[in-house]
């Protein structure tokens, strides 16, 4: 197990998956940008602002996706000592908060259209929030910890305590609002999804997974090269002569 | 007592010191020299258990007791609360008692300033306290990280006396100190042959 | 032979007589309460009667703001003296040690919150079902508010400032016990039952102290250099 996992393979392996990855990026982007917000249907009600849920729906499913991931990982790190799960972890998180904070924007820019105000403070929107928060914390608190390990173990289970924490405030948030305002809850309304909508969104959707593989991967090895930068395979790979051939 | 075989250490990616191997066996003291940062902190953490060997292995019979740079003491309690409590985290023969306390901190001169809170001991009372922990552990092993610190010389001549008795009841010592004070009979080792 | 069973007694005898050698500093963790509540009507003026339902929400966010300093002291100023090497050399597992010390500190700084709650919420005239149920879910969950900031410490014990990045990392954490504290508060004013929140809450706690011991193990075994 420990040889699938070691640094020198992962580092080969993601060099030959690197242009697939960029392939599927451009196909599923391309098609998804094209058909979502040029050819596919306006919403009757809408209009044109129903085009960010391109935008939108990617963003807030990745932004939740990539903290499970970093969440996952940090207890593969904690349970089994697994490199590998730190810098994955440590690599998707720029991205996550990123994609989060794009979600708050064009879930802000959806919103103005839809119910005539920029923000609200429903369950989703702040739990999203608080999501970015967890992101920034995590981001944070790696980078002020200058001993590599101290940072790994603390981030790990500064993750992990988030991932428990996200559905617990997403449900009590949600539960106390909907008991509390009865009548008057903001929704997105998702449009009635017909095929001409639906699969520009799933391309989207592919796409932005494609992107965070992508991303992941050119910045899980430029983290793996400084962390193994005194052993023999980087000294080996940096003069030219290959990765262990 | 203890056995060290092919024991690296790093710290922050650098490597302290690699293919350590050594042994201190029972009425024997090693004296690790070393400069400051030369790791020799690392290596009493990692063979008390702190730290986790990457490379090597460690390994200890008996019960050890590790004193470090720090005193340990909070400057709130008193040298007896002080010395009471972490006499606790220490394995000992008995209970300890309230008498064998101030034994303790008689032998370490220290019986006036007992119930002074350590925030008002000098640097070198304070090390003294720590002694005190010494004379009343019953560990087998001793980690003693630079106990001659701002120590006078009859209170260094204490520590001497202390490792003395301790050596004759087949106990095992190793010191790091970047003192020129030598222990008489103590193997030496210098750690940067190893770096 | 070491009396392994007195360690956890000599621990909290220990932190308490530490806590009552530093008066001062501890009492100022129920003041900084009090002040953050009466910052309220001090903006605002007197409430009028209707506005009185903000009132448990706005003394829940005092307790967070209370325990957030409070945890400061409980385990920072021991691990720069090296007390968590000697614990850890000690044998004795460090989680119930690390559970013993937040506690102590909860008596001393959590426990003040939940008696002063009622004097406070007397001052604002709001019912006495609400009271009860307000300094209940106080008491349920301060202790839980006390392990999360110690978990918080924990994180950002190596550094020097952790202060601020500190309140960041665990006012996120806080947030669904603020929501539960206040929703059973508030449901009690309007005359239904609480014991939804008021059992999410417990069970929240009860799962902490089990489990945030064993995370403040990890760290603290992690965090020694």
């Amino acid at each position: 197990m420990n040889k699938i996992l070691s640094p020198a393979v992962f580092y080969r392996q993601s060099t030959r998956v690197l242009p697939f990855l960029a392939a599927g990026l451009i196909i599923f982007l391309g098609y998804g940008l094209v058909g979502g917000l040029f050819f596919a249907p306006i919403d009757y009600q809408q209009k044109e602002a129903v085009r960010l849920m391109y935008i939108h729906v990617p963003c807030a499913v990745l932004s939740l996706s990539i903290y499970t991931i970093i969440g996952v990982m940090s207890a593969i790190y904690l349970i089994w000592s697994v490199k590998i799960a730190d810098i994955i972890a440590q690599a998707s998180a720029p991205l996550g908060a990123s994609l989060t904070a794009l979600a708050l924007i064009s879930g802000s820019l959806w919103g103005k259209p839809m119910w005539g105000t920029w923000w609200v403070w429903d369950a989703r929107l702040t739990s999203e929030l608080i999501l970015l928060f967890l992101y920034c914390g995590y981001i944070g608190l790696r980078s002020a910890i200058t001993d590599a390990r101290i940072a790994a173990s603390a981030a790990a289970i500064l993750a992990i305590v988030g991932l428990i924490d996200i559905p617990i405030i997403h449900y009590s948030v949600e539960w106390w609002q909907t008991l509390h305002q009865g009548a008057s809850i903001f929704k997105f309304a998702k449009p009635s999804i017909a095929p001409a909508m639906l699969y520009p969104l799933v391309s989207m959707l592919l796409g932005f997974y494609f992107l965070y593989a992508l991303i992941l991967c050119l910045n899980a090895r430029a983290e793996l090269l400084w962390r193994e930068r005194n052993a023999s395979w980087v000294t080996k790979l940096i003069l030219g002569s290959g990765v262990n051939g | 007592m203890l056995e060290v075989i092919g024991l690296a250490c790093s710290r922050n990616d650098v490597v302290l010191f690699s293919n350590l191997s050594f042994q201190v066996a029972a009425g024997v003291a090693v004296q690790l020299r070393a400069a400051n940062g030369s790791g020799k902190t690392t290596l009493l953490k990692t063979i008390a258990g702190l730290l986790p060997a990457a490379v090597g292995k460690i390994a200890v019979h008996g019960s050890l007791i590790f004193l470090g740079h720090n005193a340990n003491l909070h400057p709130t309690l008193s040298a007896r609360e002080n010395l009471a409590f972490l006499s606790t985290l220490t394995p000992s023969n008995s209970k300890i008692t309230n008498q064998q306390l101030d034994q303790a901190l008689a032998f370490c001169n220290l019986t006036q300033q007992r119930n002074t809170p350590c925030a008002e001991l000098s640097a070198g009372q304070r090390q003294r306290v720590n002694l005190a922990r010494l004379y009343l552990s019953a560990a087998k092993l001793w980690l003693l990280d630079e106990p001659f610190a701002n120590l006078d010389q009859t209170a260094q001549k204490l520590v001497l006396q202390l490792c003395a008795k301790h050596l004759s009841n087949t106990g095992a010592l190793l010191v790091a100190s970047h003192h020129e004070v030598i222990m008489p009979e103590a193997q030496l080792l210098d750690l940067e042959k190893y770096a | 032979m070491r009396e392994v069973n007195s360690i956890p007694m000599m621990v909290l005898k220990r932190d308490l007589c530490i806590y009552m050698r530093h008066k001062g500093e501890v009492l100022t963790v129920p003041l900084f309460f009090v002040i953050i509540v009466s910052l309220f009507p001090v903006a605002f003026g007197p409430l009028p009667s209707e506005l009185n339902w903000l009132i448990p929400g706005i003394i829940w966010i005092a307790a967070l703001l209370a325990s957030l300093l409070a945890q400061e002291h409980s385990i920072r100023t021991d691990y720069h003296l090296g007390i968590f090497e000697q614990l850890l050399l000690s044998d004795y597992p460090l989680s119930f040690i690390l559970f013993i010390k937040t506690f102590a500190n909860w008596l001393v700084t959590g426990l003040p919150l939940v008696i002063i709650t009622p004097l406070l919420a007397l001052s604002f005239a709001i019912p006495s079902q609400t009271i009860i149920v307000l300094t209940g879910s106080l008491l349920l969950g301060t202790p839980l508010l006390s392990l999360i900031a110690t978990l918080g410490v924990a994180l950002t014990l190596t550094l020097p400032r952790g202060g601020l990045l500190l309140s960041v990392l665990i006012l996120p954490l806080y947030m669904p016990v603020l929501v539960l504290g206040t929703a059973a508060s508030i449901l009690a004013t309007q005359g239904l039952n609480s014991s939804g929140p008021l059992a999410l809450l417990a069970a929240l706690t009860l799962a902490a102290i089990l489990l945030v011991p064993l995370a403040l193990s990890t760290l603290l075994k992690v965090s020694v250099t």
